[in-house]
């Protein structure tokens, strides 16, 4: 998020100086915005709520969630929000992630946030009407709380330098969003089970984790059924009277912190210790056949002789696809392979890890799912010939889930959502090549498979109407009459339907006893529904499995917080149940239809025109001994989209108030990143003396004024090409020499960059960044100054394991011609050892070596009052070379030592390094050591 | 430059000078009134006013205090307005023209109205930083105070009750003083209570978080103590032999004093924080669904309904033809008593959070941010 927001900043500084490069440039991949959205706006009685397109149907359905929402949380706070609250939709995750609310990227498992600057809440839908409820009342949560906490530490006059914990804050807007569902359950038994619950008190230990979420939410709903759930409210009404919010919740709870997670350690307990009578963890029933990263979606294809299980899997962090060889009668862990490496190039760009997303064919045709640019698209991959075989891009079609093979290899059913945010099904015949939308509705119709002869379809839906309405149940649909007819019918979520080799059983996930277990649809002598027998007890979820033979599945399950394979022999299970749960299809009904907000489109449905509010605005006063008085104030502005920005920069330098006119520093810039192209321009005016580190030792008195241009073109999300033109009117005096200097300058630049790293928390642990920079600055009118720039700068990262990686730099500046600036060097960020910033020259090379490795992942200090954190320290072996130079190159200089790296809450990297200094040519240690403490990303 | 400094240095003299409030006291003042004014105006909880109120309501004045208020209300007497605010501050305005006439100044929340009783102003504070709360009994004449701490907090209003003044805590502890400062006695009912108490026939009235109406008797004995609804929120009033109260689910209870049992019931389906309000035939309750019934009082059959679109937390006044309605969304309601239409809404700046006091033709309203509102008001 930093870097992105730095990537706006740099744009305006290297714009605002007039110099044509930036030794300090950065690098970051791109947020791409490959298509531009036609935003409308639906004004309700609380909401302006902004979507585009194709998705008002949805939008309506949303607004009316809204509008629920807001009635049922003015009840729960005793508060209403008075402003209107925008919201703002995406029809599909895909587009959710070109935001420009938030500057920086947005990762898969985020499912919507509320932006605190502008108070705009944001939402992709994700498909299910249920899911989007549940998003909008969570966000909602957030901007009630948010506006309920602000009114008590307002209305009561005191400071207002607190927030509560993240646990408290994502744990409520879970609480009173929605119900305990298999996931919550899912992720608390896998907690309490194992031994990885942390109480209250303990809880900074899983700062940043899922389980914060949902030990928040369980903390509420303890508090709710011990303490009553008036409690909840009283937290934050309570608020006001103490800065630690423990002291709020003792003083609410009316016990010490210590009594209170005693008492919910034990509640905890007395629920899932008696699982272990009827239920069992993985290790009991089944073989563990990965340990590595997290696993999803496998398929089974045997080759020739040999088994092979394929899988999308993250366990280099790049989320790619995998192949492990699997052998029964083993009992070690196979070593996965790579066979498609994902997140590295424009045409894998990135994989769904928690959707299934792959399927093989009895041909050994292995489809998978990919987002490529602006949707995702299908690609079929030769397991025999080992190639790519084709991509198929849909039109219309954004996300794709779900891929399944016709036993014939020749049809391709998948679960895909479209501009108007549906997620219905389809048939891609690999023989025509055509393309058959079967659904064409809001209801969420997930994981299809082929049936028996090919001739239905087997999916999961959320279209249960009755006594069970938008519970997910099992439905086939005749490819023939095009009907579709119930399964399944209960009152729990039927998901994951897979049939056996044989075609003689289906067997699917049930979350009936808390999560996900695999269950078996029992059928009356005609075939015909009749209830259905669960098969596993696990106590944590299943989440994908698939056939080896009739009896053996493979599984990709949840324990230990961790996603892994587990092989099971479905024989080997006795249940302790042979009940049938019985399908009463008598309850079922018409349709359910969603509620929609109803308003005057002539009023309320309006065209998006940009109205600018302030994003900030900052000012000071300084008072400096030698400069003496001296202020500024910059200020931001921006649209409610964040597609454009305006920036204002003001100060004065003037040291006596007859120069107060002559050192005003002005600078405005636009800068536009609604589509594809990013652009920005303005105009500046800066004076005043200055000493520049890059130019001669004098003190100079300086006048420059001008325009700018520049503009960056993502070509995907790793490369780009950047542009700037910038005309500035120079005007400068050397103070001690009383010389005048002239100049009007044109300097162009044109870069490309490319950065496909993935980081670790000091740094980048694997991929390439690089940069290749050529610039032209002229002197258009006294030809005062002429010089070309080049840089070329080139970082590798070579993994050696998970966690250790082996980073190269090589690096080239040069600025030749007339008044050419000078780069700098030495110091903790390249040349070590050196003193920082002591080595000047218009060239400059360096070249680094660095061994990084995991040192220490958590010293936990615990002193009589309060315990400190220290997690994620890094070690690192290390050898600079390089110099810098005028005219005459003199020497290489160089260092090599070790040192020690510690992130600070992912904010800023601190390093320390000790090492010897390789001097006079690279011919000699310098006797001692250098020590040297600073901070900075690792390059 | 030496007269720009000597002029810098009075005007931020000035400045600092002017922004601070005088100290609460009237040296001088008689006090002409000896009764003891407290939220509720009588022991009984009385939000009926026995007039007519022409909706044309008139800005007298508006004045401002330090911190915002809950949904008490303010105590006027002796032509003086007592504002308490949830920044600890007891400010007192002229009540014809709103001129502040000083402040009581203290770290923590005034959450519930003041008593006041000729020279002495009687407030709870709860502090600041700790995990009490404060009786202050105040001199008004010469600024001395006694001050008792407690444990806990409290949010229920006081009750001034055959010359005594009762506190009940939010844990459920009554306490009776005299008004001297003197503590007499405290019962200990061990429940979390949200609900103001109410006095009549000899005893103390209220409802607790588990749903147990009790009763306690002027030597502090438990007369009466059992369960009849799942918890009580608001506040008790009573007519007759008859207690008043809302459930923490939103039911209107009547309860039979001399019976011991419930009258009748009637569910408005969203929580009530207020009092109930009523005339000799009509009962009034508000929710926080924005939702304001009108029952019949003596079978709690509804007799209309109307939604405000917003959410009621303080109680209303209640005139013979209007019921005057603060909402939190922004505004106040006037609605017919006869078949509950709103005829005017008054709108304001930030949301109206307190019950509204009419004393002297005129209402006050305080709204968020700590904002006080006088209209003028004519009545028949």
């Amino acid at each position: 998020m930093l870097r992105g927001k730095l990537k706006y900043i740099a744009v305006l500084l290297i714009c605002l100086t007039g110099t044509t490069y930036s030794q300090f440039y950065f690098f970051g991949r791109n947020k791409v915005h490959y298509e531009k959205f036609n935003w409308k706006i639906l004004k309700t009685k609380h909401f302006d709520i902004y979507y585009y397109d194709g998705f008002e149907e949805i939008a309506e359905i949303g607004a009316k969630f809204a509008e629920d929402s807001y009635d049922v949380l003015k009840v729960k706070f005793n508060h209403v929000v008075t402003r209107r609250i925008p919201l703002i939709f995406y029809n599909t995750h895909i587009h959710f992630q070109q935001t420009n609310t938030l500057p920086g990227f947005i990762p898969e498992g985020v499912g919507g946030f509320f932006e605190f600057l502008k108070g705009r809440v944001v939402i992709p839908y994700l498909g299910s009407i249920s899911k989007f409820k549940h998003v909008i009342r969570h966000e909602l949560v957030h901007v009630y709380m948010s506006s309920k906490l602000s009114n008590v530490i307002r209305t009561h006059r005191v400071v207002s330098d607190r927030y509560p914990p993240l646990w408290f804050v994502e744990g409520l807007a879970e609480y009173w969003s929605y119900y305990w569902d298999a996931q919550a359950e899912m992720v608390m038994r896998d907690a309490v089970l194992n031994n990885l619950f942390v109480p209250i008190k303990q809880i900074s230990k899983i700062y940043g984790s899922f389980l914060l979420y949902k030990e928040g939410q369980n903390f509420l709903q303890f508090v709710s059924e011990t303490y009553g759930e008036d409690k909840i409210l009283l937290l934050m009404e309570n608020f006001w009277r103490f800065t630690k919010f423990t002291d709020v919740i003792e003083f609410t709870l009316g016990e010490p912190i210590e009594r209170i997670d005693e008492r919910w350690t034990y509640y905890l307990k007395k629920k899932y210790y008696p699982l272990y009578e009827k239920n069992y963890p993985y290790s009991i029933k089944t073989k563990k056949l990965t340990s590595e990263g997290f696993n999803f979606s496998p398929v089974y294809y045997k080759k020739d002789t040999t088994d092979f299980i394929y899988f999308i899997g993250n366990h280099t962090g790049y989320t790619s696809i995998y192949e492990m060889k699997y052998d029964s009668a083993s009992s070690e862990i196979a070593e996965p392979e790579v066979v498609i490496e994902g997140e590295r190039e424009k045409v894998f760009e990135a994989f769904h890890l928690l959707r299934p997303s792959i399927a093989v064919s009895s041909k050994g045709l292995l489809a998978f799912v990919n987002k490529s640019g602006p949707s995702d698209v299908i690609n079929f991959y030769s397991l025999e010939k080992r190639e790519l075989q084709l991509t198929k891009r849909f039109e219309n079609l954004i996300t794709i889930s779900s891929p399944a093979f016709s036993s014939d290899g020749n049809s391709l059913v998948f679960s895909a959502n479209d501009k108007k945010g549906f997620t219905d099904l389809f048939i891609y015949s690999l023989e025509n090549k055509k393309l058959i939308r079967l659904t064409n509705d809001y209801y969420d119709d997930t994981g299809p498979v082929f049936g028996k002869g090919n001739e239905t379809i087997v999916f999961a839906s959320d279209r249960t109407d009755g006594e069970f309405a938008r519970k997910y149940n099992l439905f086939e649909y005749d490819l023939k009459t095009h009907q579709i007819k119930y399964l399944t019918y209960s009152n729990s979520n039927s998901v994951n339907p897979v049939f056996s080799p044989d075609f003689k059983s289906l067997y699917f996930e049930n979350d009936f006893d808390g999560t996900n277990n695999i269950w078996k649809l029992v059928t009356g002598k005609n075939g015909e529904p009749l209830g259905m027998k669960q098969c596993t007890k696990f106590f944590t979820s299943v989440f994908d499995f698939t056939f080896l033979n009739e009896r053996k599945v493979i599984l990709s399950s949840f324990e230990n917080f961790s996603f892994q394979f587990y092989e099971l022999n479905l024989n080997d299970l006795d249940t302790g149940s042979h009940q049938i749960k019985r399908f009463d299809f008598t309850k079922t009904g018409n349709k359910w239809l969603a509620g929609k907000i109803k308003v005057n489109p002539a009023k309320q449905k309006l065209k998006y025109e940009r109205t600018y509010t302030l994003d900030y605005a900052v000012s000071q006063v300084a008072v400096d001994p030698v400069y003496g008085s001296r202020g500024g104030a910059v200020f931001a502005l921006s649209d409610l989209l964040g597609d454009d920005k305006y920036y204002f920069l003001i100060y004065n330098t003037a040291e006596v108030q007859s120069e107060i006119l002559d050192n005003f520093n002005v600078a405005l810039s636009r800068i536009n990143t609604s589509s594809r192209s990013n652009y920005g321009y303005g105009v500046f005016h800066f004076s005043g003396r200055r000493y520049d580190l890059r130019q001669s030792d004098e003190f100079f008195y300086e006048r420059v004024f001008g325009g700018y241009f520049s503009m960056i073109y993502p070509f995907s999300s790793f490369d780009r090409l950047e542009v700037s033109t910038s005309l500035a009117n120079s005007d400068r005096d050397l103070i001690t020499e009383l010389l005048a200097r002239k100049a009007l300058l044109l300097s162009n630049t044109i870069s490309f960059v490319h950065d496909n790293s993935i980081w670790g928390p000091t740094g980048p642990l694997d991929g390439s960044r690089y940069r290749v920079l050529l610039g032209y600055t002229t002197d258009i009118k006294y030809n005062n100054a002429n010089y070309y720039s080049v840089i070329a700068d080139f970082r590798q990262y070579f993994r050696l394991s998970l966690r250790s990686t082996l980073a190269i730099r090589a690096a080239i500046f040069i600025n030749q011609g007339k008044e050419a600036y000078r780069y700098i060097a030495g110091g903790s960020w390249d040349l070590r050892g050196w003193p920082r910033w002591s080595l000047r020259g218009k060239k400059l090379w360096i070249t680094s070596i660095e061994l990084r490795y995991p040192l220490i992942d958590r010293i936990y200090i615990k002193l009589p009052f309060l315990g400190i954190n220290f997690s994620s320290l890094r070690g690192a072996v290390y050898f600079d070379a390089g110099n810098a130079w005028d005219d005459v190159y003199t020497e290489t200089l160089g260092s090599l030592g070790v040192g020690v790296r510690f992130n600070l809450l992912g904010a800023v990297t601190f390093r320390y390094d000790v090492g010897k200094k390789i001097e006079h040519n690279f011919t000699k240690l310098q006797p001692g050591l250098f020590y040297q403490f600073f901070f900075g990303w690792d390059f | 430059m030496k007269k720009l400094r000597t002029f810098i240095i009075f005007i931020a003299v000035l400045s600092v000078a002017v922004s601070c409030s005088k100290p609460l006291m009237f040296k001088n003042k008689i006090f002409m009134n000896f009764n003891a004014y407290s939220f509720g105006r009588f022991s009984q909880r009385i939000f009926f006013i026995p007039r007519t109120l022409n909706d044309s309501l008139e800005l007298s004045w508006s004045a401002e205090t330090h911190g915002s208020y809950s949904n008490t209300s303010f105590i006027a007497s002796d032509s003086v307005l007592y504002v308490g605010d949830l920044s600890g501050r007891i400010t007192a305005f002229n009540l014809f023209n709103g001129k502040e006439i000083g402040v009581i100044k203290n770290k923590g929340e005034i959450k519930i109205a003041p008593v006041v009783k000729g020279k002495t102003i009687i407030f709870v504070l709860n502090e600041l930083k700790e995990g009490i709360f404060t009786i202050h009994f105040y001199d008004l004449r010469t600024g001395k105070e006694t001050v008792k701490e407690f444990p806990g907090s409290c949010g229920n209003e006081m009750l001034v009750y055959n010359k005594k003044l009762y506190v009940l805590t939010d844990n459920g502890v009554l306490h009776q003083f005299g008004f001297d400062g003197k503590k007499n006695w405290e019962v200990n009912t061990n429940i979390f209570t949200a609900c103001s108490p109410a006095g009549q026939q000899n005893a103390i009235w209220w409802g607790n978080g588990e749903g147990e109406i009790i009763g306690v008797n002027k030597k502090g004995e438990i007369i009466y103590r059992a369960k009849h609804a799942s918890g009580f929120e608001g506040g008790i009033s009573v007519r007759d032999v008859y207690l008043f109260a809302s459930t923490e689910n939103g039911t209107v209870i009547k309860f039979d004093l001399v019976k011991k049992q419930i009258a009748w019931r009637f569910e408005t389906n969203g929580k009530i924080k207020n009092f109930i309000v009523f005339n000799d035939k009509k009962l009034f309750a508000g929710n926080l669904n924005g939702t304001v019934y009108c029952l019949n009082i003596n079978d709690g059959k509804p007799v209309w309904k109307t939604e405000t679109g917003g959410l009621i937390n303080s109680t209303p006044l209640l005139f013979r033809n209007l019921l005057v309605q603060p909402d939190l969304f922004k505004k106040v309601d006037l609605i017919t008593v006869d078949d509950g239409k709103i005829v005017k809404t008054i709108k304001f700046e930030n949301r109206v959070k307190t019950s509204p006091v009419y004393t002297g033709n005129m209402i006050f309203f305080g709204t968020d941010y700590g904002e006080i509102f006088a209209y003028k008001i004519s009545t028949k």
